[in-house]
């Protein structure tokens, strides 16, 4: 086992902690691994992995024209993978009124898909693109939102966002494509038996005593440790990627206000969840 | 049509304006491009080497599901067959790419990743590993006035020469493709561009142009865009000319030497092959190559 999986998740959700808890799982190493070398394989926004695997110029096609190449790029790549491979994505499964070909792709084995408090994803949002958090809600309440370069001519292929709820409930409701939910509370306070959740669904081995070192290696202090000693490529220009890890501090640093448009805009999917 | 492009000359079914029309029409072409009617791989014994490339032998295929399918035979032939409704213009943006630069190897020129420019009448070259820098170095050199001659790829041709499409060119300057320059050094921080990369309204008509280079031709009647194919295919016209950056011109071929190849061996290892398949060039050591035409 175990073939291609996504680890999806809509964007500050946590997706960078999973990605550190498998890779520390699969190294099975005696020390942690450097948060600077967290690489699970492509993320979907990679165009510069794109052109290389495909032999094509990526700029040369439009958005949508993209969309169904890279449905046959993942395939024919996942057709190679006879180890569990892992896959960073932002992208809703179903956005802009169609189910996005490129993930939704039989040849996945699935998705681990990672979601948290859209009160504590604003936050971290807001931070991540220096905007108010206010901003940030908007941003998440838009069903027309996406990743996609306007100020740099190569950058990321566009990814299809769309609001928080539909983002969520894309990948919750999937049904070509087999979807492990987990909430990022749950991996904060459960970690041990919420990462034993993740490696038996990835049908990788699994070993109780690896998943405590895992856990223990990817600690938000460890993961502290590291970016303040030696920094994080993936980090902003100013500031600290690993900030804070259970979110809790967010949620209650949140202004009432902010917090009601969010469950305005949310509570449905939000209930769905537990967070209300 | 005939044209003369990387020190070759070449006879085309499909208009090339990139390219000069030939000095000797007469000539017999070193290579033709023309139009046939397939499905790629047309071979039954043809090896997938990638999501869009089949080879068998010497002929290497490349399907783009839904556009169109090429095939290169052993340096000598370029065939196109668009599917329905594609049109001239999005072939020639994807026969300028991969199929243009699988044929020049199987001729044994060395097709490196790279981009070539003039700014202030000095010839610039822009090489290096694929990765976001390069087109966007490029845009901000040319933020003044400059042209683009290729935002794909440079041939090293066998004659120590530099060929860029349709001209050989002097080498002035040179850029590393780590962006870093006495004159120019492109920045910008991690939240600008998460800032730029973040869309809350998204159409494709939206965005002005993801377009490097873009050519203006027949007086700016027709366009046509070198990157960002959405600025200019089912979408206004107009909105594509107002995007497009830098204007075509065509300037005179320049043969001179150049110190290019010392550039080359002191930067190969910086430098990356264009996107050609491993399995087209094999064993090929580029760089072994390129220190062989120094020492010669």
């Amino acid at each position: 086992m175990s073939g291609f999986f996504w680890l999806a998740s809509y964007p500050k959700s946590g997706n960078t902690w999973l990605r550190a808890l498998l890779k520390n799982y699969m190294l099975d190493d005696d020390a942690p691994l450097s948060i600077n070398n967290l690489h699970t394989g492509f993320s979907t926004g990679d165009r510069a992995w794109l052109d290389a695997c495909s032999g094509l110029d990526t700029l040369d096609f439009t958005d949508d024209e993209l969309d169904r190449l890279r449905a046959e790029v993942y395939s024919w790549y996942a057709s190679s993978c006879s180890d569990a491979d892992f896959h960073k994505t932002h992208e809703a499964l179903e956005a802009f009124g169609c189910v996005n070909a490129a993930l939704d792709n039989p040849a996945i084995s699935g998705a681990v898909y990672i979601v948290r408090n859209p009160i504590a994803v604003a936050s971290s949002l807001a931070d991540f693109l220096d905007v108010s958090v206010d901003d940030a809600v908007d941003i998440m309440a838009k069903e027309s939102a996406a990743i996609r370069p306007v100020g740099a001519y190569y950058g990321p292929v566009r990814q299809r966002l769309s609001s928080w709820s539909r983002h969520v409930e894309s990948w919750l409701d999937a049904r070509d494509i087999g979807v492990l939910a987990v909430r990022y509370e749950d991996l904060a306070e459960n970690p041990m038996e919420t990462l034993s959740k993740i490696v038996r669904f990835t049908g990788l081995e699994h070993c109780t005593e690896r998943v405590e070192k895992a856990v223990r290696f990817s600690g938000f202090d460890e993961l502290q440790r590291q970016e303040e000693n030696a920094g994080f490529v993936e980090m902003h220009s100013s500031g600290r990627f690993f900030r804070r890890g259970s979110g809790r501090e967010k949620i209650h640093d949140t202004t009432p206000e902010i917090a009601d448009r969010i469950v305005s805009a949310h509570g449905a999917v939000m209930r769905r969840l537990g967070y209300l | 049509m005939h044209y003369q492009a990387y020190g070759l000359r070449l006879e085309s079914d499909l208009p090339i304006p990139e390219f000069l029309e030939a000095d000797h029409p007469a000539a017999q072409p070193d290579f033709v491009i023309k139009k046939g009617n397939f499905s790629s791989p047309r071979s039954s014994k043809a090896t997938q080497t990638g999501p869009f490339t089949f080879i068998d032998g010497s002929i290497l295929w490349f399907r783009i599901p839904g556009l169109a399918d090429f095939e290169m035979n052993n340096g000598r032939e370029i065939r196109y067959s668009p599917s329905p409704g594609i049109d001239n213009d999005t072939i020639r943006l994807i026969l300028l790419g991969l199929p243009v630069a699988a044929l020049l190897v199987a001729r044994g020129i060395t097709v490196l990743n790279g981009a070539a420019f003039v700014i202030a009448s000095n010839t610039y070259l822009l090489l290096g590993r694929r990765g976001p820098t390069r087109a966007d170095l490029v845009a901000s050199c040319l933020s003044g006035d400059g042209e683009i001659l290729s935002d794909k790829f440079i041939a090293l041709g066998p004659e120590n020469r530099v060929l860029i499409g349709n001209r050989r060119i002097e080498m002035p300057g040179w850029i590393e493709g780590c962006g870093l320059n006495d004159k120019i050094y492109l920045t910008r921080s991690r939240k600008e561009l998460n800032r730029l990369s973040w869309v809350q309204d998204y159409s494709p008509t939206s965005f002005p142009s993801a377009a490097t280079v873009a050519y203006l031709i027949d007086g700016g009647i027709s366009a046509r865009a070198d990157a960002g194919a959405s600025t200019l295919r089912g979408l206004d016209k107009q909105k594509a000319l107002l995007a497009c950056l830098y204007k075509y011109k065509t300037l005179e071929p320049l043969y001179r030497d150049s110190g290019v190849l010392q550039m080359l061996v002191h930067l190969s290892a910086k430098l990356d092959l264009y996107r050609i398949p491993s399995s087209l060039a094999g064993s090929f050591d580029w760089r072994d190559h390129i220190r062989s035409l120094t020492r010669s």
